[in-house]
Formats: structure tokens, C-alpha cells, sequence
């Protein structure tokens, strides 16, 4: 699975596929891991293109929040589409799982330093 | 089929207490204001059109205890929670304490909210009745006659009336219970438990309480899902956010409202009832998860529809 990742500074924005389920949640983790890794301050998780997330895809999202923590990084997802939102809500993830509404937000806050990497053409 | 729930909280009874019977109280009132409910039936109206169930009522505080009828002249229950003793009381009521009867029950597992009740079981001691136990668990019955002995119990097993027998049920096969097709299957549960899947002229209910499912894996779940097949009902383990299950209380032996859904749209059942509830939640949080629980369905709905229900004490399903 590839996450089209990008790199601004230490932080690395990686975006989602359009659908995270049962079926793609081992290929969606290997591939967010790594980007984990390449990731020097921040990993951001756009999930613009994200229709649906289910148990499967949210608890690779609980992993890496733990993973990078443990590294010592910052992990934050954003532009949740409205579908998205609700199942995050209804799965109780607010106080495990940080949104922001867009990438910039998300890079602003986790690791300023990036942000003239993000804005960068 | 009808399915009475007799107990559905999770873990231990949870009484609803003085503050919460007032908070509900102080609510309708205020909600009343300016009515004009001064008969027991406008006020019943009232509360049946204007308030909700958790403002209304509540969900109840027994542990498990479930009522399978499938039709025949014996009783077939789904564990001895506290929930059993209203049972008990219930079917005395409707036959007089002299007619002897047959009490089928299937025990899931025995951990204490599963068979707090036994002691309490009326029909037990009463000569003429028979009870018989039935579960996969391997020290159910050690757990079950333990109970009844002192310090903790001033009854005696070997002093109770009934007749009492105890079936140790194998995984997988089939067995023919109170008229119905009863199998069971193991679950991912601390000290073990087992769901069953009782069958019965063309209808299903599934009983699968104290059972963690993990989204990782997936063979399991296909193993859970094959369990559930087309079930009319499946009544389940919904004790957890989907959040807590995969993060604090991952390996805690309970599932979420979350994956019912997901397991009963794999299964093509028709009907889910959330059961097991946390006893930290009040009313009005059980009902959010209901409603939760619903939308979710509607959000990952494929082709064919989920009915969703939660469980309260009280609570008749016809299948
Ligand atoms: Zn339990
Ligand atoms: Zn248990």
C-alpha cells in the first residue's frame, strides 16, 4: 500500500486510502509503520480521501499513536470527512487519537519548525 | 421463538441508586411543567410519548440471565446472573410452587456475575423439579456446587430439594436441549467461556456474552461470524467502546457495540442485542451507545439491513 508519503522538514505527511477495513488493515499497517519510521519529528495522517474507516483500520491508528510515542514522535490525523468523524466519535477515540482539520494545522502545531518544508512548492 | 432478558449488566448487579431515581425524577418534572397530568393514565402518556427510555425507565442491573422459549413444556435459560432470581420468582408466579417443572440452563462460563444467582434459584429447592446444568466449561459444576457451600452459603448443594444434574458439554456438537438444537463454541475470555447457538424450527439465537474479538484477527473472526451465520438474533458482548477494547482494555476478555455490527453484517444475521453492559454507564450513556450503535450500522450497511437492540432487564424479542 502506498501512502504517498511526503516530507516537510522532520515531519512526514502520509495519506490514506479510501477505505480502511478488515481486509486492507495489515497492508495499511506495514505501510503506515514505515512511514512512522522515516518520519523525524511528526507522522500526520491526511485522511481527505478516506470515505470509511472500521474497527480493523482504527486499531493500526491506536498502534502507531502508541509506536509513536515510544519513539518519541507526534502523531495526528486530519480532514476527517464527515463519515470518518462519526465512526471515530461512536468508537470513542477522542482522547486516544489527536485530529486536526487540515495538514497545515496538524504541522503547525506538532513541529512549526516543518512548516516552511510544508508550504515550500 | 421469544427471547426475556432477566439480566443484562455486565460484571456485578448495579442497582440504580436514590441520586439517580431523583436525577430522572427532578427531569420529568421539569419536563412536565405546565402540564396538566393529573391522572395515572395522562401521566403514564406522558411519560411514555414525552421522555425517553433512559429518562423513563432504566436499563436495569442484574447480571446475565436470559429466557430462550422455544415453545416446548421446559424451561431453557442462558446463565444463573442474578437476573435468574426474577425468573424464578416469575415462573412460581405462573405455576404455583407445587407443579413440578424442567429448568434447562446453559452456562456460558463461571465467573461470579454468570452464576451469582444459583443460591437464589427457587425452583432448587423444591422437590419434583429438575434442573439440569449444561455448559462446555470444564469446572462448572466445581463452581456451581462450590457456591453453595459455607462460609458462603448456608444451603448446601447436597441439601437443596430438586433434582439437579449436570451435562459437560463438547464443543462443536450438537445437542438436543428443552426441544432445540443447542452447539457451543469456545471464546477469547479470561479462565475460558462459551457461546451458544441455540436453534430451533427455522429460527436462531445466538448467545455469545463474555467474548473479546480482536480486528487483527481476522481468522477469528471469520470463526465468530460462521458461528453467528444467519442468525435471527445474536445476544452480544458489547461491554467496551471500540477504543477502550483496542487500547486499555485489549486482552480484558470483552468485545463493542462496533464489532457486533461488523461480525453480524459478516454473518448475514438479522437482529444484534447489545448485551453485557459496563456498569459505569448510566442510562442515558447506554442509550447514546444504542443510538451509536445504530448509526454505525447505517454508515457500513452492504446490501441487507441489521437490526440493532440493546438489551434491558425486562425485555421480551419475539423471532
Ligand atoms: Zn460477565
Ligand atoms: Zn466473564
Amino acid at each position: 500500500m502506498d501512502l504517498k508519503d511526503k516530507s516537510a522538514g522532520g515531519a512526514i505527511i502520509a495519506a490514506a486510502p479510501g477505505r480502511i477495513d478488515l481486509s486492507n488493515a495489515d497492508q495499511f499497517q506495514v505501510a503506515l509503520s514505515a512511514s512512522l519510521a522515516k518520519a523525524g519529528t511528526a507522522l500526520v495522517l491526511d485522511l481527505s480521501a478516506a470515505d470509511l474507516i472500521t474497527s480493523g483500520g482504527f486499531r493500526v491508528l491506536v498502534i502507531v499513536q502508541k509506536a509513536s510515542k515510544a519513539q518519541n514522535k507526534s502523531f495526528a490525523i486530519t480532514s476527517l470527512r464527515p463519515l470518518v468523524k462519526e465512526v471515530y466519535d461512536i468508537g470513542g477515540f477522542k482522547h486516544l487519537l489527536v485530529v486536526f482539520d487540515t495538514v497545515h494545522d496538524a504541522v503547525a502545531k506538532l513541529d512549526p519548525d516543518s512548516l516552511p518544508g510544508l508550504d515550500a512548492p | 421463538m421469544k427471547v426475556t432478558f432477566w439480566g443484562t449488566r455486565g460484571s456485578l448487579p448495579t442497582p440504580l441508586g436514590a441520586r439517580s431515581v431523583r436525577k430522572k425524577l427532578v427531569n420529568a418534572l421539569v419536563k412536565a411543567a405546565g402540564k396538566n397530568l393529573d391522572t395515572p393514565e395522562k401521566a403514564d402518556a406522558f411519560c411514555e410519548q414525552e421522555l425517553s427510555f433512559a429518562e423513563a425507565g432504566t436499563f436495569g442491573g442484574n447480571s446475565s440471565c436470559v429466557q430462550v422459549d422455544v415453545g416446548g413444556p421446559d424451561y431453557l435459560i442462558c446463565d444463573l446472573g442474578s437476573g435468574v432470581r426474577e425468573f424464578s420468582l416469575a415462573a412460581i408466579a405462573r405455576h404455583g410452587p407445587k407443579a413440578p417443572q424442567t429448568y434447562h440452563i446453559l452456562v456460558s462460563h463461571v465467573h461470579w456475575d454468570h452464576i451469582m444467582g444459583f443460591p437464589f434459584f427457587i425452583p432448587c429447592f423444591i422437590p419434583g423439579n429438575k434442573v439440569i446444568i449444561y455448559s462446555c466449561h470444564d469446572k462448572f459444576e466445581q463452581a456451581i456446587r462450590g457456591q453453595n457451600h459455607e462460609p458462603c452459603f448456608p444451603v448446601e448443594f447436597t441439601a437443596l430439594g430438586a433434582t439437579i444434574e449436570f451435562v459437560k458439554m463438547e464443543i462443536d456438537k450438537p445437542y438436543d436441549i428443552a426441544g432445540a438444537k443447542v452447539t457451543g463454541t469456545p471464546q477469547m475470555h479470561g479462565n475460558d467461556s462459551y457461546g451458544y447457538r441455540i436453534e430451533k424450527d427455522g429460527k436462531t439465537v445466538v448467545y455469545t456474552t463474555d467474548s473479546e474479538h480482536k480486528p487483527e484477527d481476522r481468522a477469528e473472526m471469520e470463526r465468530a461470524a460462521k458461528f453467528f451465520r444467519h442468525a435471527d438474533l445474536v445476544i452480544f458482548d458489547a461491554m467496551y467502546s471500540l477504543a477502550d477494547s483496542v487500547s486499555m482494555k485489549e486482552d480484558w476478555g470483552h468485545s463493542s457495540n462496533v464489532m457486533g455490527v461488523e461480525l453480524c453484517q459478516m454473518a448475514g444475521a438479522r437482529k444484534l442485542c447489545l448485551f453485557h453492559h459496563e456498569p459505569v454507564y448510566d442510562d442515558a450513556r447506554l442509550e447514546g451507545v444504542f443510538k451509536e450503535t445504530i448509526r454505525f450500522e447505517e454508515i457500513t450497511r452492504a446490501d441487507k439491513k441489521l437490526e440493532v437492540a440493546i438489551a434491558y432487564d425486562g425485555l421480551v424479542l419475539e423471532i
